[in-house]
């Protein structure tokens, strides 16, 4: 077995769902989700042996995926969320919403990604390792390769801008779902 | 502390929430696919050694493939029915021999280049991208840069290193060990005769296998000598492959294997790249192996100097034969064309003619410091180019000779033009003007001496001095020196019928000035007097079968009225008596022409519409000493387009429209309050506020008082609120910029789209160089504010932003002209042009920032 499939089947193959679901919380598009993958899948192979050597290679993986999907949806001029038909709010409650429902609830999907597009990447990698890989804030440093108190500062600064950008208005709290 | 937490706990669970959710299935199988291809990928790719079976490391080291392949031809020697000993003979035998690879992983892409050279008691030389690399048994003896000549540490992980230590065993290689190194486990098949392809006699071709991979090698031997001549390896996955072509020397010399004379040639006369990496190396057949070995026999060659003299003052001339070379495209070129010296300073190049006895041609340099801040050099450096009058077009460099001595001479060497005289302080003055180095022209200019009613230098220098303030638009002082000027050559002009051909034409310049000044003074109807016999003299020579002169003058002149002075299209033709539509005109007119004025355009009729009803309304009203918001009842549409417009009986009062968000009222009163217009952030409560203010304005109310009425107007306040953000700093490393009108655009034909952003001018100071590429680093967006988190690029280069007081935007100018490209590789190019170019770059660096917060008085 060559060392590539090895670093590949030891480090990637056991979180591939993650990554698929980290890139595709943030593209929300088949053919985005499919081009970023191949993406990261790409420069994950170039940087094997950094990986090899890292005290956190999930960690990293899932970092080089932020990045690429960041890198592309900051390329694409035009994204449209095509997918996401079924927000998870109303699958968790069992009903199906009606179509303005689904409108309102895309609406709000495109202005969080749109806020979070518009985050600077560090910022951006760092609150999402944070919130949604539940990494803490000194295994985030380790991968950003920085210190605990600029995690700390970049993910407050990241949490201000998308106060700011995505409002009150965007809290769940305003899309009560009323069974007709 | 506790609400800071909650607002952050629930900004968290508002974005983990709408973000979160399951991978709809199809997406989730499609990007399983993904995965599968590339581990699929990856089985394939071979195993055992780190990366590859013949290659020690194919993709990044060809080198390693190179020498492999040379050990695993012996052991085809081996086994060709060849003794061991036969084969170390045969190796001692050869004194010497060399080995060129060719390789690529891409079969769309050009190959890479490698080159050794062995000579005797283990020494060898190597070449890889402009590097030589001196080995002696094993050992880096010395790594030279060959453009530079300059010795340079090698990276531990340099190939080159590891490639020398292996060809430093060769005196007592062991084939197993060898193998063994390279190709890991994998057992080798032996090699096989393959007899389709052995079509000669002379020769056997073998095939080599291996137990894993479908790669393939293949080697031509010699059957006589047993020495292979070539091979290959080639890859099926994805047509890699490996071409490898042997040479073998009866002698090379001795000081081609050592470094220090290898640097002192570098340093001798001639250079260039083919000189530089193939210095004191023969071509085993004897036949050309460097440029200079070229040029004797074909294509371009080095002129050869006859004589170089210098003058006192520092004019350089050169008296070369055998100094024409034919371009490709039949043009013929004479002489050199470029000279600098050691102090490198620059020289205007000036050619006197050629004769074809002899294939003689005379060239003067003359220092652009002449007469001013001039230094003697020790050393001149005569290069010879494809294109030596055409500065701004690509040309090649044929190559260069350095001098350390030369003729002292005065005076200079007649031309070999007969009647030529250069005036050596005429070009330079020229070469001043057409850099925009106004002091240098000036301090030269006044080394003229005389009136201009008296001399013919000295009008030539009064006019010099014309066309400078001209261009400067100092109309005020333009007009009198003109008016002189212009009296000196007004009767000629008048009597133009007698002689129309001769003095008067070569004045069209001076012409042309002194009417546009007699327009910008409003005395029309004389400048229209000088137009009419203008226009009856050009004519006059257009009927002698020259081009249409009078079209060209009238097009120069429409231009000129246009683009410095505003007139508009109906004036113009009023002024020059002739309808500048005419086709014979129009083909050289700016695009002005094409375009209508605001006040005929469809999309303005509603706003002209109000705009008549606040007219009207004010012929009743008394005028704001300042400004006021229109006392109008009625609303205008906001969706059509605006633009100032002056009240007819009231010039001196214009009515605009000031509507739309406060991001754009942020932006221009930070713009005219000398801020950046970046660092500006809208307070919540103005976010959705819309900005509609028809405004009422004299002309005295400048631009800046306009938006502190706004503000005040609106009871909005600026909180300046310092902050820590990324900024992109840009450095200067103060080296000598190159002449502006030289630098030519960053090359990004490789990228095979547009660019972005293209354009040129005299206006590109280091400013709005800056700014262009700071938007293009923004996605082509101008208008992005602190809360778009925007690149910006703060100045720190210590460049002049705006011209001093004698200098106009072309002594500022960097480039003339410019592309920027999009996207990663268009950014790398353009900050790769920066740092190359200018010795500008670009520093990510956290900065204190003072931001200003435009919110509601509280």
């Amino acid at each position: 077995m060559n060392d590539k499939l090895k670093v590949y089947q030891h480090y990637i193959e056991p979180i591939r769902n993650r990554m698929i679901q980290t890139i595709w919380r943030l593209t929300r598009n088949a053919d985005d989700t499919e081009d970023v993958i191949q993406d990261a899948l790409e420069r994950i192979i170039k940087v094997i042996p950094k990986l090899e050597k890292h005290p956190n290679p999930t960690a990293y993986i899932l970092r080089i995926c932020i990045n690429t999907a960041h890198d592309h949806l900051r390329r694409k001029k035009n994204w449209v969320l095509l997918e996401d038909q079924n927000p998870t709010a109303f699958n968790q409650i069992s009903i199906t919403p009606t179509p303005a429902e689904s409108l309102v609830w895309k609406e709000r999907i495109q202005d969080v990604l749109a806020a979070i597009r518009r985050l600077p990447k560090r910022e951006m990698e760092a609150l999402i390792l944070l919130v949604f890989e539940e990494f803490t804030y000194p295994e985030i440093a380790l991968v950003m390769d920085c210190r605990e108190s600029s995690i700390r500062s970049m993910i407050a600064k990241a949490r201000k801008r998308l106060s700011r950008w995505i409002g009150e208005s965007a809290s769940l709290d305003t899309l009560e779902v009323q069974e007709s | 502390m506790k609400e800071i937490r909650d607002n952050n706990n629930n900004i968290d669970r508002v974005v983990k929430e709408i973000l979160d959710g399951n991978v709809p299935h199809n997406i989730q199988s499609k990007a399983i696919a993904r995965f599968e291809a590339v581990k699929q990928r990856l089985e394939q790719e071979p195993s055992g050694s780190k990366y590859g079976w013949f290659r020690l490391s194919w993709a990044g080291a060809g080198m390693m493939g190179t020498l492999l392949g040379i050990f695993i031809l012996s052991m085809i020697l081996n086994q060709s029915n060849l003794t061991w000993a036969e084969v170390e003979n045969r190796f001692q035998s050869v004194s010497f021999f060399s080995a060129t690879a060719y390789f690529t992983d891409n079969p769309n892409e050009k190959p890479e280049k490698i080159e050794m050279w062995m000579g005797n008691n283990g020494k060898c030389r190597l070449h890889k991208e402009g590097m030589i690399y001196f080995g002696e048994k094993g050992k880096l003896i010395q790594a030279i840069h060959a453009q530079t000549g300059q010795p340079f540490e090698p990276g531990r992980q340099d190939e080159a290193i590891e490639m020398i230590r292996m060809l430093g065993g060769m005196e007592n290689f062991s084939l197993d060990g060898i193998l063994k190194t390279f190709c890991g486990k994998i057992t080798l098949s032996e090699p096989l005769e393959n007899k389709e392809l052995g079509l000669s006699k002379d020769m056997t071709i073998f095939d080599i296998t291996n137990d894993r991979t479908p790669e393939w090698m293949r080697i031509w031997v010699l059957k006589t000598s047993g020495l292979p001549v070539r091979m290959r390896h080639w890859d099926p996955r994805q047509a890699e492959s490996m071409d490898v072509v042997f040479d073998y020397m009866i002698e090379q010399p001795e000081e081609a294997f050592d470094p220090e004379i290898y640097q002192k040639t570098l340093r001798s006369a001639n250079n260039g790249w083919g000189n530089q990496v193939y210095a004191l190396l023969k071509d085993p057949g004897g036949r050309a192996m460097t440029p200079q070995d070229v040029f004797d026999d074909t294509g371009y060659h080095m002129p050869i100097v006859k004589e170089i003299g210098m003058t006192d003052e520092g004019v350089v001339w050169v008296l070369s034969t055998k100094s024409s070379n034919q371009a490709p495209d039949g043009r013929t070129i004479e002489g050199f064309g470029e000279l600098t010296d050691d102090l490198s300073q620059e020289y205007i190049f000036t050619p006197l003619g050629h004769r074809y006895k002899d294939d003689l041609a005379l060239e003067y340099y003359i220092p652009y410091a002449y007469r001013i801040d001039y230094q003697k050099p020790k050393k001149l450096i005569l290069t010879a180019t494809t294109q030596p009058d055409h500065q701004q077009q690509v040309y090649d460099v044929i190559g260069t000779f350095k001098f350390d001595e030369w003729v002292e001479s005065n005076p200079l060497p007649d031309p070999l033009i007969q009647g030529i005289k250069i005036d050596c302080l005429k070009e330079v003055i020229q070469e001043a003007s057409y850099n925009h180095d106004w002091d240098r022209f000036d301090t030269l200019l006044s080394m003229i001496p005389g009136e201009p009613e008296e001399s013919e230098d000295a009008f030539y220098r009064d006019n010099q001095r014309l066309d400078k303030l001209m261009i400067m638009d100092k109309k005020e002082e333009a007009f009198p020196l003109a008016r002189r000027l212009f009296s000196i050559i007004q009767n000629d002009l008048e009597d133009w019928e007698k002689d129309y051909s001769q003095e008067a034409f070569r004045r069209t310049k001076l012409i042309e000035d002194y009417i546009l000044l007699l327009c910008a003074r409003g005395e029309e109807e004389e400048a229209q007097k000088w137009i009419r016999i203008q226009k009856k003299r050009l004519k006059a020579l257009t009927n002698q079968g020259n081009y249409d002169a009078e079209a060209g003058f009238l097009s120069a002149m429409a231009n000129m009225l246009h683009d410095r002075y505003r007139w508009s299209i109906d004036r113009i033709i009023q002024l020059l008596e002739t309808d500048i539509h005419e086709e014979r005109i129009k083909q050289y007119l700016s695009s002005f022409i094409h375009q209508k004025p605001a006040n005929e355009q469809p999309a303005y009729q509603p706003w002209l519409k109000f705009a008549q009803k606040v007219f009207e309304q004010y012929k009743e009203l008394e005028f704001p000493e300042t400004l006021e918001i229109a006392r109008i009842d009625q609303r205008f549409d906001v969706s059509h387009p605006t633009y100032p417009i002056a009240f007819p009986d009231h010039p001196d009062y214009v009515l605009m429209l000031y509507n739309g968000s406060w991001d754009s009222i942020a932006r221009g009163y930070a713009l005219t309050h000398g801020k950046d217009h970046r660092l500006v952030r809208i307070g919540d409560e103005l976010k959705e506020e819309k900005i509609y203010l028809p405004l009422v304005i004299h002309e005295n109310v400048t631009h800046k008082d306009r938006f502190d009425w706004i503000l005040q107007h609106n009871g909005v306040e600026i909180i300046e609120k310092p902050e820590i953000h990324t900024v992109w700093v840009a450095k200067y490393d103060n080296r000598p910029l190159p002449k502006w009108r030289k630098v030519r655009p960053a090359d990004g034909s490789h990228l095979n789209r547009n660019p972005i952003a293209r354009g040129g001018g005299t206006s590109t100071s280091i400013t709005s160089l800056l700014e262009i590429f700071e938007r293009i680093a923004n996605g082509n967006q101008w208008q992005n504010t602190i809360d778009d988190d925007p690149v910006i690029i703060l100045d720190e280069t210590g460049l002049p932003t705006k011209p001093g007081e004698n200098q106009t935007p072309g002594s500022i100018c960097i480039t003339y002209s410019y592309a920027f490209w999009d996207g990663e590789d268009g950014m790398q190019l353009s900050k790769d042009w920066f740092a190359n170019t200018f010795g500008i770059t670009f520093h990510e660096e956290e900065r204190e920032l003072i931001v200003l917060e435009f919110q509601k008085k509280k």
